[in-house]
């Protein structure tokens, strides 16, 4: 009997302590919040509440501890004056919004939000006033919402107060996918500013209709190793501003799409030596456009679909190295850079060709302002870094249309004799009739061929250029003499006969031994 | 005895005044003709010298190579 009722105790002992583990995880809280010094503010069931918390705190961070799905609004601050900075770290959560905006904030807030699954059915991402930075780190973003209008899933500013204040939206390391309808990225009043940047983050938007597909509006972006695949009236819906695409990244339009570019503006297009374009590029059918520049580094950035390589211009190709320039016109001697251009089949769409050749040095290289050289707006400071000249002298044309392009870095400072330059030529023409539309293409950049010493070509240039007998051609005396051996030119005493003048000897001596 | 000393001294002193005034004009004389004679001089070694620089710019003409790759450029100079 005894037995019995213990058995009995202990199982009524059981089934009471999983009723209190099962009430305690439906009475857990969502969020904890602490203050910027750490302090410990308090624990909440709704996130909406630790937000409030958070912004009455002065700014803070909101932690979250379980799943959630957000049962009321989340503008819950409306001061615009003050700066909070605000973190939300989402421990790898996920936040159900259904049809309510979870990043709802006032202006001039600096928020983060790290590591968070946030999922819409019918809401945008975010609303955001103006002067606000929200930067979104390893976040995804999923949405089946019909926004269906142009000012997007993330939109900014939700204002019609005209000022100059920057919105910016970072986004690193996130995954962004809609299966609904509205442009990704919509700025709401034309006279805000919104920087974009995007790294490591992958976009891949729906059918966006009459919208354009990715950002609409926004003057300033820099993507790096992103890619972004949206259908919509077009890509880039844009009003002025600078667009810089680096790393291993690729734009895509999906059919449907007119354009990766509809500008009603003036656009710097910036696309680094590993992005691609696939698909068309402008829209032809473009607003009040001022220009366009598309400087493209990577001379394969255009592609018509995914595997077709568009060649309607072909990128001018560099010679290995450099050579040595004697003249007897000033400046006498130089680092000589040679390329050439084959011309284009595509003569009824290129238009304008003109070319040029970019130099640098070897401690600037990895700034890689080679398409700001063109405008002379590469530099570090007031120094400029990489330096442009536009081909006439140095250009000749064959009968077949290759150009060949001499480009020589002279009067070399003897502090930069031993150091080494690199050089891309490029290309630059306009498309049809859009004569607001110009391209630029530049040479690929192979940094083992593609440089060159001062000291070295000097040096080379002398080892080849001497003979042991008197010659035609080489008749003056020189009482040394140069060879190569080793991976190294090294001087001796000796008399050889070389081509050059004692003086053009004795110049050139005085560099290879500097 | 006494014209006859008298005619001597002046006989005397009209030679030395003769040798005087021969010195002195032959010293301006020398000089003139010293100066003249370095002008002369001057010429000569100019003369000398640049026959001699002629002739070594005319050998170091004959003998010298030159070399100009006949090559035009666009030029950026150096400022980096």
């Amino acid at each position: 009997m005894k037995k019995k009722i213990l058995s009995m105790l202990l199982a009524c002992l059981m089934v009471m302590s999983m009723l209190a583990v099962t009430l305690s995880a439906a009475d857990s809280d969502v969020c904890s919040v602490t203050k910027k010094d750490g302090t410990v503010v308090g624990t909440y069931a709704k996130y909406e509440d630790a937000l409030k918390a958070a912004y009455e705190a002065g700014g803070g961070t909101i932690t979250f501890v379980a799943d959630y799905t957000l049962a009321g609004a989340t503008n819950v601050n409306t001061d615009a004056a003050t700066v909070t900075d605000i973190t939300i770290n989402g421990g790898g959560h996920t936040l159900e919004c259904g049809s309510i905006t979870p990043f709802n904030f006032a202006a001039n807030d600096n928020v983060t939000v790290n590591d968070l699954k946030v999922n819409t059915t019918g809401a945008r991402f975010t609303d955001i006033y103006a002067g606000s930075t929200i930067t979104f780190n390893k976040v995804t973003f999923t949405s089946n919402a019909h926004i269906d209008d142009q000012y997007g899933y993330f939109r900014t500013p939700n204002t019609n107060s005209a000022n100059d204040k920057v919105n910016t939206l970072n986004f690193k390391d996130c995954t962004i996918t809609l299966t609904g309808k509205g442009t990704v990225i919509g700025i709401r009043n034309g006279a805000h500013i919104l920087d974009v940047n995007m790294e490591g983050t992958t976009v891949i938007g729906s059918t966006q209709g009459n919208m354009p597909g990715f950002i609409y509006g926004g003057r300033n972006a820099t993507l790096k190793d992103t890619d972004v695949a949206v259908s919509g009236r077009v890509f880039w819906g844009m009003k002025g501003g600078t667009i810089r695409v680096d790393g291993n990244s690729t734009l895509k339009t999906t059919s449907g799409s007119r354009a990766i570019f509809d500008i009603a503006g003036s656009y710097n297009v910036y696309l680094g030596d590993n992005t691609k374009i696939v698909g068309k590029v402008l829209n032809t059918v473009g607003g009040a456009a001022e220009y366009l520049n598309i400087y493209a580094t990577n001379p394969d950035f255009f592609y018509t679909d995914d595997t077709t390589q568009n060649t309607s211009f072909p990128a001018p190709v560099m010679n290995d190295g450099a050579t040595l320039r004697v003249s007897d016109d000033e400046p006498n001697y130089g680092l000589r850079f040679t390329s050439t251009c084959a011309p284009t089949a595509d003569t009824e769409t290129v238009k304008g060709v003109k070319y040029g050749t970019v130099i640098t040095k070897d401690t600037y290289l990895d700034k890689a302002l080679w398409a700001e050289a063109v405008t002379g707006n590469a530099k570090d400071g007031d120094k400029e870094i990489f330096k442009s000249v536009w081909a006439d002298k140095g250009l000749t044309k064959a009968a077949d249309g290759t150009v060949t392009m001499n480009t020589a870095l002279a009067n070399i400072k003897e502090e930069n004799y031993k150091s080494t330059f690199y050089a891309r030529s490029f290309a630059e023409y306009s498309l049809d009739s859009l004569d607001f539309v110009k391209v630029y293409v530049f040479s690929e950049l192979d940094t083992a061929k593609h440089g060159a010493s001062y000291s070295e070509t000097v040096n080379k240039d002398l080892s080849e250029n001497v003979k042991d007998a008197s010659a035609d051609g080489y008749t003056t005396v020189v009482d040394s003499y140069v060879t190569y051996a080793n991976n190294a030119y090294a001087w001796q005493s000796g008399t050889k006969y070389t081509c050059y003048s004692s003086k053009q000897y004795a110049d050139l001596k005085a560099i290879a031994t500097k | 005895m006494k014209n006859l000393l008298r005619s001597i001294l002046i006989a005397c002193l009209a030679v030395l005044m003769l040798v005087m005034f021969t010195a002195c004009g032959g010293d301006d004389t020398v000089d003139t003709d010293g100066a003249s004679g370095t002008s002369s001089q001057t010429e000569q070694q100019t003369d000398g010298q640049t026959e001699e620089q002629g002739g070594q710019t005319d050998e170091q003409t004959q003998n010298d190579s030159v070399r100009n790759d006949g090559i035009s450029d666009d030029i950026i100079n150096d400022n980096f």
